[in-house]
């Protein structure tokens, strides 16, 4: 059914068609081939056309020429391997008179266009039933193919066909019921016939695909009109076709050039093609939707007490083990072993000529201010005791204030007045990062004054620094990592970098370790926690803060541990009855059950 | 130990009994004693910000203009950014102080990022490197010993860190049936940096814990010598 092949452009590829079913261009399925004079036929054909018996099997009457062709190549040799189809062919052409049964229920089609369109064209079949006596018809007879000669089928023939043919099964070939319908159609010329229109049957609409819809059908004519394929009334010939194999032929209305003037909107396939990993991808994302809602199993913890109680518990274990300790001196620990990491700092210092400076980097806070002043007071006091002048700085607000204590402590514990020229008080560097950077470039321009509001440049004891190579060491107290690495990170970029000592918290030491121990040092001296701070008072012999805390130390630590030790060995046992008891829980259902 | 100094570790005393009842829980004398500590740490923020930073290094040099007009530009800058930034304080104008804090901003990463890539990154890949170099295994005294020594530490670092980044390599294949897998190579990898992990946060706890324990011995010896020390006071003061 040509006209609903045409109504409906189907989509090449469409993803409703079967894959063994071999494309048919638009040349070879367009239905009957126009013949051609031998000169013109390629050499195949002609060849194929000669070696032709002259007993071949004859030319269907209703049959296209190319398809006897075909049919002639098919029965070469093999006439009884003929193809079911080719068969029902046969049977379909011996009852060309009786009306072809649709294969499937028609769907209803708007055909409205069909019947304006032949009211356009009211002559047209009664035309073609004319045709051989036409003067350029009775001059080329032979040059007429054999569908044209055929008796043109009624037009409510046509509307009788179904409005989508059958969809042929895989393997199956949909041709000859193509071509049995386009031989039924007497207006159709194989030259109008566009070789942009694929005639093969159109597959039924997948579901999911936008099917396919036809607007302005009937306006095919003034198109015509327009391209001069047909003139206009009283102009030569009342709508005379001007080209093709029906030229001459007047009130002809070709419905394919109407079909070329029709547009459909584009189809788009509704369903996505979602590639295996991406739909990968959306599984992980509902499944992390999804266990977001799901609320968590709360996991089930063995509780030995309250978590308050146990709280309490501890607390006073650990209070008492301390007041017990200040009570009884007992228990006394060992001093900390020799450390040699110690007694580097401690020739550092030793070995400072007395006049030189030391820039000292206050940036801990208060709550870490017994740690880290038990780890630095025997240094400082060693500095101050060689004549070595101190330059006090801080990043942090609270430093200054934190520096001023210290040098209250030192001097509480050395029992004298600290010396004027001994240090200097800068106080905050403002900017972080940045301001440490600027600062370590021109201190003088960047605090030009003490906390005391005084010129600090000004004083003969520090006059002579103009930068941070002149400081014989830098030293920074701090118990944070970001700023021990702040420093470290920024005094790397410095060309005259002294040496640094890093008077560390136990927290921080992990941290900054690795800058002490690689092979090229970016700390040179480390100092870390209570226990250094022990060592250094010895080797100075100067028993301060951090002597008088070892031994509270000691006792609160060895408390801990035996905490730990205990609440491990708790929880152990506690897991193992609980096993225990599950197992025997098993064991005594398993028993019931039995 | 004179009356003011009495007074004043009477005070701390309170202030830490107060801290020490969150033993108990949240209540009012915990939180009143964090709201003392915070507002006077704000405080003392705000007057030395003023003291030591804005009057002394912004305000003072402007009104100590030598009228070098040179030299009042290089004054006036900064009071302008400063002013600038004010802006941000308000809903409506706070653009105006976009490009300070653009400039503040950038800056700071600059300096932060030259300062993790040149004193940081590059030196510790470096001397991780120069772990298995030949100099570094035959520092020490030439000892057998001392260079197996070495050569484990080298090994243990290496794959310390290796396998520490391992484990924080989250590129992991969808796996068409469950979950997301990571390659078994690297899972391998990724549960002994795991390892390596708990271990250093083992050490980080145990540092916390012992500077706490400091703090905690300070505050008990703080106890005890003003419980001491207010006995001794009323013991001259009243049995005399």
């Amino acid at each position: 059914m040509t006209e609903t092949h045409s109504d409906i452009t189907p989509n090449p590829t469409s993803p409703e068609q079967p894959e063994n079913q071999e494309p048919v261009t638009p040349a070879s399925a367009a239905g009957p081939v126009a013949p051609q004079p031998a000169d013109n036929l390629p050499e195949w054909i002609t060849r194929d056309l000669a070696e032709k018996p002259a007993g071949a099997t004859p030319e269907k009457p209703g049959a296209a020429g190319w398809q006897n062709q075909a049919m002639d190549r098919d029965n070469l040799g093999r006439d009884e391997t003929i193809p079911d189809w080719i068969k029902n062919l046969e049977i379909h052409d011996a009852n060309r008179d009786t009306p072809i049964p649709p294969d499937t229920t028609p769907e209803p089609v708007d055909l409205s266009w069909l019947a304006e369109l032949e009211s356009l064209a009211p002559e047209a079949t009664e035309t073609i039933e004319t045709l051989p006596s036409t003067p350029q018809a009775e001059a080329e007879p032979a040059q007429l193919p054999a569908w044209l000669r055929q008796p043109s089928v009624q037009p409510d023939e046509r509307l009788n066909h179904p409005a989508v043919p059958e969809q042929p099964t895989p393997g199956e070939s949909f041709q000859p019921k193509a071509v049995e319908k386009t031989v039924d159609q007497p207006v159709e010329s194989p030259r109008l016939l566009s070789d942009e229109i694929p005639t093969e049957p159109l597959p039924a609409a997948p579901t999911g695909q936008a099917a396919p819809t036809v607007q302005a059908a009937p306006t095919g004519q003034a198109a015509l009109e327009g391209q001069g394929i047909i003139n206009q009334p009283g102009t030569g010939g009342q709508n005379e076709v001007q080209t093709g194999p029906l030229a001459g032929i007047t009130d002809l209305l070709p419905p394919e050039h109407a079909v070329l003037q029709l547009t459909k909107p584009p189809s788009y396939l509704t369903k996505l093609q979602v590639p295996e990993v991406q739909q990968g991808h959306i599984r992980l994302l509902e499944e992390m939707v999804n266990s977001e809602a799901t609320p968590a199993s709360p996991r089930r913890i063995l509780l030995v007490a309250s978590q308050p109680f146990l709280r309490i518990l501890i607390a006073i274990i650990l209070l008492a083990v301390l007041f017990g300790s200040l009570l009884t001196g007992f228990p006394n620990p060992q001093q900390p072993a020799f450390s040699s990491q110690t007694r580097a700092v401690y020739n550092a210092i030793e070995t400072a000529p007395a006049g030189t400076h030391v820039l000292v980097a206050i940036d801990y806070e208060p709550g870490f201010t017994d740690e880290m002043e038990a780890a630095s007071t025997a240094l400082m006091s060693q500095l101050i005791s060689k004549g070595i002048h101190l330059v006090l700085v801080s990043t942090s607000p609270t430093g200054p204030m934190q520096a001023k204590h210290l040098m209250n402590t030192i001097q509480a514990y050395s029992h004298s007045q600290l010396p004027s020229e001994a240090y200097i008080n800068l106080g905050f560097i403002p900017g972080g990062a940045a301001g440490l950077a600027s600062f370590l470039q021109s201190p003088r321009e960047l605090l030009p004054l003490t906390v005391e509001q005084n010129l600090a440049w000004d004083d003969p004891a520090f006059s002579s620094i103009s930068g941070t190579g002149d400081f014989y060491l830098i030293a920074i107290l701090t118990e944070k990592p970001a700023t021990a690495r702040d420093w470290v990170e920024q005094l790397q970029q410095r060309p005259d970098k002294p040496p640094v000592l890093m008077i560390l918290s136990t927290q921080a030491e992990p941290f900054i370790r690795p800058y002490y121990e690689a092979a090229d040092q970016q700390v040179q001296y480390l100092l870390a926690g209570l226990a250094d701070g022990v060592r250094y008072e010895n080797l100075a012999g100067n028993s301060s803060v951090a002597s008088s805390y070892w031994k509270l130390y000691g006792a609160g630590v060895l408390a801990a541990i035996g905490l730990l030790i205990f609440f491990s060995v708790l929880n152990i046992a506690l897991m193992i009855w609980a096993q225990n008891q599950a197992r025997n829980k098993n064991t005594r259902n398993n028993k019931v059950g039995l | 130990m004179n009356i003011t100094e009495l007074i004043g570790a009477l005070v701390g005393i309170v202030l830490s009994l107060m801290i020490f009842s969150y033993l108990l829980g949240d209540n009012a004398l915990f939180r009143l004693a964090i709201h003392i500590f915070i507002g006077v740490a704000a405080a003392y923020a705000v007057l030395f910000a003023w003291y030591s930073v804005l009057w002394p290094q912004l305000l003072r040099p402007l009104l100590m203009w030598d009228h070098n007009p040179a030299n009042l530009v290089l004054l006036l800058f900064p009071v302008l950014l400063s002013v600038l930034l004010l802006f941000k304080l308000t809903g409506r104008w706070s653009g105006v102080g976009s490009p300070v804090m653009a400039y503040l901003a950038g800056i700071g990463a600059a300096v932060a990022i030259g300062g993790a890539v040149f004193g940081t990154i590059y030196p510790q890949a470096n001397a991780s490197v120069d772990l298995f170099s030949r100099a570094s295994l035959q520092s020490g005294e030439p000892t057998v010993s001392n260079s197996w020594y070495q050569w484990i530490n080298a090994g243990i670092i290496l794959i310390g860190t290796l396998t520490t980044l391992a484990f924080f390599h989250f590129n992991a294949k969808p796996d068409t049936a469950q979950a997301s897998v990571r390659p078994a190579w690297l899972e391998f990898f990724a549960q002994a940096g795991q390892f390596f992990i708990a271990i250093t946060f083992g050490v980080i706890f145990a540092g916390i814990y012992l500077a706490a324990m400091v703090a905690m011995v300070e505050r008990t010896g703080a106890f005890y010598t003003t419980a001491k020390s207010i006995i001794n006071f009323f013991a001259s003061t009243f049995i005399r």
